[in-house]
């Protein structure tokens, strides 16, 4: 992959970030602005997972056994150290990105190219930063939720920040036969394995009251967690009413 | 001077002295409740339906489920007859304890210690607490919304917050704007959200029976 493809997903999504507002009405609810359009592409995106994501994960599950996916697991979470160690120096935390360097080099070579991980069983944790996690650090505000189709859950600031990794990923420049092919194939296996990973989860979010609700306060709870923010939305913080208070 | 500060200081401790007092009775209400209600969850003694029936005794003490109930549906309370609530309170109450079932399950068998209380004013404080997961193997944080009453003899939980991934999961609120959510898109039909709950016990209830587990985990 070239610097210019490399740099143009990341142009892709600030544009994409600062024209959504202009495609999209904004309703009543400050909370959630765009709760119908949301609604409308949650729902695409939910059959969308039914329909193709879904039945894949359970395929895999069948295909693969537990070391088989853990290993993939590995594989692909030691593809993106390189992107935590650039957000960790860009977000200050020097001795998280030497930890996170050491794990890649160790990881790479006595685990072999990843797929074990032996970093863990030495006591150094895995942590995972995002070029939305390091804006988000930079005090750039998330803006309003948004569910796009197939990207799922995001806000604008993390928008930016999905088109931020694809230019800061360290991995994105070295050019090889099939680069690409081999790169979307990882992204592929990767994601495969991540929604199998998520088979119990997901089935448990549908079988909520309002699974939307859901999805839209546990995404912006966990960013807000990642980056270290306080998440509170406006009716959290509400006084008790009095009759509560009479008994 | 020091006769000055000594005053400051009486005054003080004078007007911090009731609020440290109610907390330390709150904590020891949680600490003391919170394990009972634990405790019900591993008794194996009990059948599975005597053991629900025990927890749900246990909860209706703990906390004032009624007033949960209306809280959750917030502004929609208001608009609904005596027989309307009555009916909405039947599914939510056996939801709702299913629900706190699950999550509370996650701490089987393990001791909930309190760690400390902040004051929330002269009636509400919020009762800290450590205990192990089962699932994570770690120290979970799991926060108690307390109430004190009027003249001071008695309690109630209102909410309870359990640490998840870094940030709190309040139980009570989250039900609160999913259900709030739910009826503004049914323009506050309080049945579509009965047959809502409806529809998720009985999920419940057959994932019970094929050992699925249960799908309700926030």
């Amino acid at each position: 992959m070239s610097i210019k493809t490399a740099i143009l997903p990341a142009a892709a999504s600030i544009l994409a970030a600062a024209s959504l507002s202009g495609c999209i009405t904004a309703g009543p609810d400050p909370q959630d602005p765009y709760a119908d359009f949301n609604r409308q592409m949650f729902a695409f995106n939910e059959e969308l997972d039914k329909a193709v994501v879904e039945p894949m994960a359970y395929g895999y599950r069948a295909l693969t056994n537990e070391p088989v996916r853990e290993g993939v697991g590995n594989f692909t979470s030691n593809l993106g150290e390189p992107l935590t160690l650039v957000n960790h120096v860009l977000q200050g935390k020097l001795p998280d990105a030497g930890a996170t360097f050491g794990r890649f080099v160790l990881n790479t070579t006595i685990g072999i190219a990843g797929v074990f991980d032996p970093a863990s069983s030495l006591g150094m944790a895995r942590t995972q930063e995002d070029f939305g996690q390091t804006l988000g650090t930079w005090g750039v505000q998330s803006g309003p939720f948004l569910v796009l189709p197939v990207l799922g859950p995001t806000t604008p600031r993390d928008l930016v920040g999905k088109g931020g990794d694809v230019g800061l990923n360290p991995l994105n420049y070295p050019q090889f036969q099939n680069d690409d092919a081999i790169r979307l194939g990882v992204a592929a296996l990767g994601g495969i394995n991540a929604r199998e990973g998520a088979i119990e989860t997901v089935d448990e979010l549908r079988n909520q009251i309002d699974p939307y609700t859901t999805v839209r306060r546990l995404y912006g709870r966990t960013r807000a967690a990642d980056i270290g923010i306080p998440y509170t939305e406006p009716n959290d913080a509400q006084e008790v009413p009095n009759d509560e208070l009479d008994f | 001077m020091k006769l000055k500060s000594m005053l400051t200081a009486a005054i003080l401790v004078a007007a911090t002295a009731p609020a440290a007092f109610a907390d330390k009775k709150s904590e020891a209400y949680v600490q003391a409740n919170a394990n009972s209600v634990l405790s019900v969850l591993n008794d194996r003694t009990l059948s599975t339906d005597a053991r629900e029936k025990k927890f749900g005794e246990f909860m209706n003490k703990f906390a004032n489920m009624p007033s949960i109930a209306r809280r959750v549906i917030g502004a929609n309370a208001q608009s609904l007859s005596e027989a309307e609530f009555s009916r909405y309170y039947r599914s939510f109450e056996t939801y709702a304890l299913e629900v706190y079932q699950v999550h509370f399950d996650d701490f089987r068998g393990e001791k909930l210690r309190v760690t400390g209380s902040t004051d929330n004013g002269p009636q509400r404080s919020t009762v800290e607490s450590v205990i192990k997961s089962l699932a994570t193997g770690k120290d979970t944080k799991v926060y108690w919304d307390v109430l004190l009453s009027k003249d001071g003899t008695s309690y109630r939980v209102r909410d309870v917050g359990i640490e998840l991934g870094g940030s709190t999961l309040w139980l009570a609120q989250e039900q609160a704007a999913q259900f709030i959510n739910y009826l503004d898109r049914n323009n506050g039909n309080i049945d579509k959200l009965i047959s809502r709950i409806n529809v998720l016990l009985a999920d419940m209830e057959a994932r019970k029976k094929d050992g699925r587990g249960s799908a309700y985990k926030g």
